[in-house]
């Protein structure tokens, strides 16, 4: 596989912040590639640094192989006041795609994300999930061999978010180079690689499993009514080192890698109280959860 | 174990609409929001949710029903009482940019009545709990989305609410802050007997709430515990583990009218039989052995939900 974005040692200063602190990171043609890390990790800088919206401070970042790429940006920033068709049509002129080419496009596009019956709507009058769904065909119109989404689902609801991830699926089964980030960790379960970015260093990168497989400690998974109390038990516990909630089960988190010994503290200390308790595999938000901690941040 | 103490309404609903013009944002809702407990408004974008939470926090008049609560204060008439017991907070909520974070706390202290020694108490103990004390003097425009979020929190606490209002208040927070908040969020209903009403798009967040109402189109379609919610979807719900071209085998089942749903979570594909659909349908499909019936989350259940939404009425949104 060719790498088709090669960062070497990027560094980003804004006044004192430094936004990228000697980044390297590659990623190869055709990948889905997700960037995940607290606010402030650097990851729109990235972006911006790699669409050339910015000049590093020192360090290069290469991108080889793509004549245009696709942004989708973390905000709505298509004309409110232009329909679906006319900010289109504007963005089409304003990259030189042939006007015949730019309406079969934009039909063909329109269609798949389920907006052809809106084409004479305001932008500014459709829902937070449309106005992502046109931001992407308004980025895929001028056929980009790298499409780069900014946390492009942050306020849509689930059932936008399910179709417009089908719809980036699909864009990846055809070949499609897709660079996103999220803060929703399911959406990084679909990425072929992750890459935790934290206060502009990279900490961890590489697909699913392998990231899952580096996560240092055992851990628990306890399911109970009475979260709160349990909690506070659990945490108390010499072994344990910290207990997440994950919706109606709390996650145990122990000191060392050994699941069979947290295992037993924790089944003793809760005793006949609790529904279930068992030894789990991380999920990519625990590993989130661990490495948030592992840096002092400010 | 404690026992959980009986169920107490703090807010009744009775009746509730709300209509813009001609167009009808809320119809007829009747809702017990129980105290001390966490209670969450799901739906779809444009579905009512927040028109919802602005008639019950009194900031917006109803066109018909009746709101009360707090033992016996109708919204109606008494709206200052009612406004002085609780807290809102929105992530459109706006601190002023060009204060700082002290100012902004002091000022909102200010407008509930609280000076001198306990409004700043009060400010050190939110900043302790909410790690904010390093930008105290910062400009609040100059802060991140998740620390602009806490400190709205804050300011919706200083007075110390009975009743918290909280309208999408993680849009845009990263995982690690989202932690933070609900874990405050929690610890305050616990401790305290705090009630909370809370809307989100997030379904780990939802799956939190002890309690939760599902609108679509201005009514409430659903609504009970996550795991009430959950069991409308019990047996219906299949995973494949897939190990090769999972889009091939997803774009394949997901036009059979036999799925109600048919989506990629990493690997695995999860299908969503279609109410009615038999089961053995799977097995004529030659997934027998490779599917497995599997346990729902939040976020099926609110995909499956709001499919019935009548066709086109998302041209409201």
């Amino acid at each position: 596989m060719s790498a088709m974005v090669e960062a070497t040692d990027l560094v980003m200063r804004f006044g004192t912040t430094q936004a990228l602190q000697g980044l390297t990171l590659s990623i190869a043609r055709g990948e889905l590639f997700a960037l995940l890390g607290p606010d402030g990790a650097g990851k729109s800088t990235f972006f911006r640094l790699v669409a050339r919206l910015l000049t590093p401070s020192s360090g290069r970042v290469q991108v080889t192989g793509v004549r245009t790429f696709g942004l989708v940006p973390q905000r709505f920033s298509l004309y409110e006041d232009l329909t679906v068709d006319e900010n289109l049509h504007l963005r089409a002129r304003l990259y030189g795609v042939p006007d015949a080419v730019a309406t079969a496009r934009t039909a063909d596009l329109l269609a798949r994300v389920g907006l052809d019956r809106f084409r004479s709507r305001l932008a500014g009058a459709l829902s937070g999930g449309m106005k992502q769904k046109l931001a992407l065909v308004s980025a895929l119109l001028t056929q980009p061999e790298l499409l780069l989404l900014d946390e492009p689902t942050t306020g849509v609801d689930p059932v936008s978010r399910r179709e417009f991830w089908i719809l980036l699926n699909q864009l990846h089964h055809e070949g499609l180079t897709l660079l996103v980030s999220t803060p929703y960790m399911d959406e990084a379960e679909y990425a072929s690689r992750v890459a935790f970015l934290d206060v502009g260093r990279l900490t961890a990168v590489g697909t699913r499993d392998e990231i899952v497989a580096a996560y240092p400690r055992a851990l628990v998974e306890v399911r109970s009514h009475d979260r709160m109390q349990l909690r506070r038990r659990l945490a108390a516990l010499p072994g344990v080192d910290d207990v997440s909630l994950f919706g109606t089960r709390l996650h145990v988190r122990g000191r060392s890698a050994d699941g069979q010994a947290l295992l037993a503290e924790v089944r003793q200390a809760v005793g006949g109280l609790v529904d279930d308790v068992r030894a789990i595999a991380p999920s990519l938000e625990d590993v989130f959860v661990w490495h948030g901690e592992q840096d002092a941040r400010p | 174990m404690n026992t959980p103490p009986p169920m107490e309404n703090l807010v009744t609903a009775r009746g509730l609409t709300r209509r813009f013009g001609a167009f009808v944002a809320v119809r007829n809702i009747d809702v017990d929001i129980p105290r001390g407990r966490v209670f969450g408004f799901l739906g779809p974008n444009g579905s009512g949710k927040s028109t919802t939470i602005r008639m019950l926090a009194g900031l917006l008049a109803p066109s018909a029903g009746r709101i009360t609560g707090f033992g016996g204060i109708d919204i109606a008439t008494e709206t200052d009482a009612w406004k002085r017991r609780l807290g809102y907070m929105s992530q459109k909520f706006s601190l002023y940019l060009d204060l700082t974070v002290e100012e902004n706390l002091r000022f909102f202290g200010s407008v509930y009545g609280l000076r001198g020694g306990s409004l700043a108490g009060r400010i050190d103990a939110l900043a302790d709990r909410l790690r904010f004390h390093h930008v105290r003097r910062m400009l609040t425009e100059g802060l991140s989305t998740g620390l602009r979020q806490r400190v709205a929190l804050a300011a919706a606490l200083l007075h110390q609410p009975e009743l918290l209002f909280l309208d999408e208040p993680t849009g845009g927070v990263d995982p690690a802050g989202r932690r933070m908040f609900w874990d405050l969020i929690y610890e305050l209903a616990a401790d305290r007997g705090m009630t909370v009403l809370v809307t989100t798009h997030y379904m780990d967040e939802a799956e939190q709430c002890d309690r939760l109402a599902f609108i679509l189109d201005g009514a409430i379609i659903a609504d009970g515990s996550p795991t009430t919610l959950k069991s409308h979807l019990a047996g219906r719900l299949f995973e494949v583990e897939v190990a090769h071209d999972a889009f091939t085998t997803l774009a394949t089942l997901r036009p059979l009218s036999m799925f109600e749903d048919v989506y990629l979570a990493g690997r695995r594909l999860r299908a969503v039989l279609a109410a009615g659909a038999e089961r053995e349908a799977i097995a004529r499909l030659g997934l027998q052995g490779l599917a497995r019936e599997a346990e729902p989350s939040l976020e099926d259940v609110f995909v499956s939900l709001a499919r019935k939404r009548a066709p086109g009425a998302e041209e409201a949104a």
